[in-house]
């Protein structure tokens, strides 16, 4: 599979991941967001950066966990007002917010829970 | 249900199973027969036991896990792939649906039968009710069906949720709707607590799971001490409701020999004594483990200030071994909203603080362990008291040269600044 951005054409698998991750652009990012259904607006760009620059320096996807934590919480400082951040993000990316910044920010698939039963 | 070795299998030419058909021997129902049966209307389920039959051949699991949300929902969806899809391939997406069940599991006919129509239509019209994990499960739906299942719940007033990292769906016992034992409201605490921290199931964010568990009295029909987080569970403080007449009855009938095999001696602070055909208890040294109620339910009941007991920690494992919950809150009234709200604040406190300090996949136990319960208590800002024991001591004595100063036994050669000692490893553990 591979869709067109600026006339080249880029490597996706099914799901829309990147094959080669070097390809990333924000214009690819954009195309991929077309592909999904999702209008891109300065939320979704700032949170892409936020997945780029912490895959960067941790070399691993940001969690829920810690988008709840490190940015809920300077939103409000109850535990309570964290958790509305979540419901947020999940209005910005309906279907599973991790995986499809992980997708739109050119990182690997994030890997299923070990331990989901 | 016994079934007769003759006729195993012979109404499902598609299956071969010998060494599942092993599990259809003896007298009790099996779940082989249920499926067997069932596989005639849907031909995944056939598929599903021949996997499974291949499975216990060469002692390999065929599944793969991987990630399926319905929009909006962090969890209620353990997605499953089969790694045997190109021989069957109607087990290539076979994912389950977890449903929140209502309090005390208690359904109505019509209910059970609108979610049992639901599942046949869109999977493969499997339920699995109620095992230890408390939700209703739903098994056997393909990535459309999943979806389309998902929102004909949904219609139908059922919702899902308590998958992944998240709070899992509660399970309570039917306390004082059906039993006479419990101490208070458990169908009501878990519906309130159900639709308080309703987000929390829908959408994992945790470190990992926790679990909610209720249970009306010490006899613990939910399993809540072993098998949760957070058990709640039904107390009461002061002395217990002693009927003497039953009390004269009951030894009339059974016998004093009886009742001083099966009460008396039994009771493991040993606090009962009997003077002539009177119980006397002394209260203050009862533990609250009800033995004596079971054994003389006419004649004996909880005390009638009640409340609930708060513990926590319970776990398999995973970090550290198995562990049971240790107490919390000794005692809590759990009658009025303010209760309520008391409930609320303090678990919103305990998942503040394990949420902001704990590692990944550590539950609440291990981070307890690790962290120590003094610095826990210290973050959730909860008062410590003596009766937050985690095991109880098996020697009754201590080592008393490692408390004593250095100069107790004559001269001084150092002074430990730091006491640095392991800490006690529990006997069961090792």
């Amino acid at each position: 599979m591979a869709i067109e951005v600026n006339g080249k054409m880029i490597e996706i698998d099914e799901e829309g991941f990147l094959v080669d991750r070097d390809d990333w652009s924000e214009e690819v990012s954009e195309a991929i967001a077309n592909r999904d259904g999702i209008d891109l607006k300065d939320e979704h760009v700032g949170l892409i950066d936020y997945f780029r620059d912490y895959y960067e320096e941790h070399q691993v996807h940001p969690t829920m966990h810690v988008l709840v934590q490190r940015i809920g919480g300077k939103i409000g400082k109850k535990f309570r007002e964290h958790k509305e951040y979540e419901k947020f993000l999940y209005m910005l990316f309906p279907s599973d917010p991790v995986s499809e910044l992980c997708k739109l920010a050119g990182l690997p698939k994030p890997l299923p829970s070990e331990h989901d039963g | 249900m016994a079934k007769k070795k003759d006729d195993k299998g012979t109404n499902n030419p598609g299956l071969n199973t010998p060494l599942l058909d092993e599990l259809e021997a003896g007298p009790w129902p099996s779940f082989v027969s249920d499926l067997k049966q069932w596989s005639k209307t849907k031909p995944q389920v056939a598929q599903l036991l021949n996997q499974l039959e291949e499975s216990y051949e060469n002692r390999w699991n065929y599944w793969t896990g991987t990630v399926l949300n319905v929009s909006g929902y962090g969890g209620g969806v353990i997605a499953r792939l089969s790694d045997k899809a190109d021989k069957y391939p109607d087990l290539a997406e076979f994912h389950t649906i977890r449903i929140i069940p209502p309090p005390g599991f208690v359904y109505s006919t019509e209910r059970l039968r609108n979610l049992a129509d639901i599942c046949e239509k869109h999977g493969a019209g499997i339920l699995q009710l109620h095992g230890l994990t408390g939700d209703a499960l739903a098994l056997g739906f393909d990535n459309e069906g999943t979806f389309a299942a998902a929102e004909d719940l949904m219609a139908n007033g059922w919702d899902l949720g308590g998958s992944g990292a998240a709070l899992r769906s509660l399970q309570c016992c039917v306390g004082q709707a059906r039993c006479e034992m419990a101490c208070f409201d458990t169908m009501k605490t878990s519906r309130f607590l159900t639709n308080h921290y309703i987000d929390f199931l829908h959408r994992p964010e945790f470190m990992y799971k926790f679990k909610i568990k209720i249970s009306g009295c010490a006899n613990d029909c939910a399993n809540a001490m072993i098998g949760s987080d957070m058990p709640i569970i039904g107390t009461w403080r002061g002395p217990m409701q002693i009927d003497h007449e039953k009390v004269a009855e009951y030894i009339e009938e059974k016998g004093v020999e009886h009742v001083i095999d099966n009460v008396i001696t039994r009771c493991p602070t040993h606090c009962i004594s009997l003077k002539g055909k009177e119980l006397v208890i002394d209260d203050e040294n009862c533990v609250r483990c009800m033995h004596c109620i079971n054994v003389m339910h006419k004649a004996l009941k909880p005390g009638k200030d009640q409340g609930v007991t708060i513990c926590l920690g319970a776990k398999r494992t995973l970090k550290i071994g198995d562990t049971m919950s240790s107490v919390i809150v000794p005692f809590l009234k759990l009658e009025t909203d303010e209760d309520f709200e008391n409930l609320t604040d303090l678990i919103d406190r305990m998942w503040e603080f394990w949420n902001d300090n704990g590692m990944d996949h550590e539950r609440i136990g291990e981070f307890i362990a690790r962290v120590g319960l003094g610095t826990f208590l210290e973050g959730c800002g909860i008062e410590p008291d003596p009766r937050m024991v985690q095991s109880t001591r098996t020697s009754p004595y201590i080592n008393f040269e490692e408390l004593a100063p250095g100069d107790f036994e004559g001269e001084q050669t150092q002074q430990p600044k730091v006491w640095n000692r392991e800490p006690e490893s529990r006997e069961s553990s090792s």
